[in-house]
């Protein structure tokens, strides 16, 4: 009996754990990155109605998009800064170099059914560093791509 | 602990270094430094799940192809691409070729395409098998005169299998039509 009511505690504290345990939300992302990079997050006008517009002409790929954009003072190492902001839950997906300087990493982790997208992009001129999280439904997508092949 | 116990523990163990070994570096650190563009694909735990997704729900993939696709345990895509008159050597590939070289590993196809225009383009197809003779990877190594692919699957695939991937999950392309076999 003693046993059976370890074992019973053990699942329940198991599974709280696992309820508790809360995906990186956006803005704890931002406010890490803003941290690390030691400035402040811009949010880019008009993001708010260009939202709107996504989730009306394309209702499911714009789910939880969410963008911030910083400007820091020095140089940025984006591999370092995605390892000391995001949280183990993430994966790469990609990473895509180029020559001027330019880079962008790619992460997703699944929530659920759907998917969540992070992008983190170091801009090669002016060393802008972009932000932007989107969630993803595959089903949706997919769907909605077949409506547009058949026109 | 009796043997027969040990037998089958020592088996399990073996499996995550059969995977290991099928996993290759795909870093090439002087090429890199040429490329205009790098890109670097890995597609495994969530990522893999999310280009699963996606073909799974995508209904031009046949049943075949997507049993095929859950078999899979990775895939890891090294994309350079050159400016003209930039290009890959035989060099520059020994990073890799030196792990191709390696127990478990053979090549099974070569292609070789030659195009005054464009260039020649070479793909090869390594696959990589255990002890008894069960798939656990393959590689790519497709070179052209302005890129370079490198691709790593791991889990067990057939290579007839390996052109119905083309083209999915950044895998590129491969026309492996008019094939000339041999390592």
């Amino acid at each position: 009996m003693t046993r059976a009511i370890r074992l019973l505690a053990l699942t329940a504290l198991l599974a709280g754990m696992t309820w508790a345990a809360p995906t990186q939300s956006f803005n704890a992302v931002v406010a890490r990155a803003g941290a690390a990079l030691g400035a402040k997050p811009a949010h880019p006008h008009l993001l708010g109605f260009a939202t709107f517009f996504m989730r009306t002409i394309h209702p499911h790929m714009a789910g939880g998009l969410r963008l911030a954009l910083f400007e820091p003072p020095h140089a940025v190492d984006l591999d370092a800064l995605a390892t000391q902001v995001l949280d183990p839950g993430w994966s790469r997906m990609v990473r895509e170099d180029r020559r001027d300087g330019e880079r962008t990493l790619i992460y997703v982790r699944a929530e659920g059914g759907a998917f969540r997208m992070l992008i983190l992009t170091r801009d090669a001129g002016d060393g802008q560093v972009v932000l932007l999280t989107l969630r993803v439904r595959p089903d949706q997508l997919v769907e909605e791509a077949d409506r547009d092949r058949r026109g | 602990m009796k043997l027969r116990h040990c037998v089958p523990a020592c088996l399990l163990l073996l499996i995550p270094a059969m995977a290991q070994q099928a996993r290759l570096r795909l870093d090439l650190p002087a090429v890199a430094a040429r490329a205009s563009e790098v890109s670097d694909v890995t597609l495994d735990g969530a990522a893999l799940r999310l280009g699963m997704a996606f073909v799974n729900h995508d209904s031009d993939v046949s049943p075949q192809e997507r049993d095929m696709l859950s078999r899979l345990q990775g895939i890891y895509v090294k994309s350079y691409e050159f400016d003209h008159g930039a290009s890959v050597t035989d060099a520059d590939l020994e990073p890799i070729r030196a792990q191709l070289r390696g127990p478990g590993w053979t090549r099974m196809v070569r292609v070789q395409q030659r195009d005054r225009g464009r260039g020649d383009e070479t793909d090869e197809v390594y696959l990589c098998t255990d002890a008894s003779g069960n798939i656990q990877g393959m590689a790519v190594l497709s070179r052209q005169a302005n890129e370079l692919d490198v691709v790593n699957i791991i889990g067990r695939i057939e290579p007839s299998e390996l052109a119905a991937l083309g083209g999915h999950l950044g895998i590129p392309k491969l026309d492996l039509k008019d094939k000339e076999k041999g390592k």
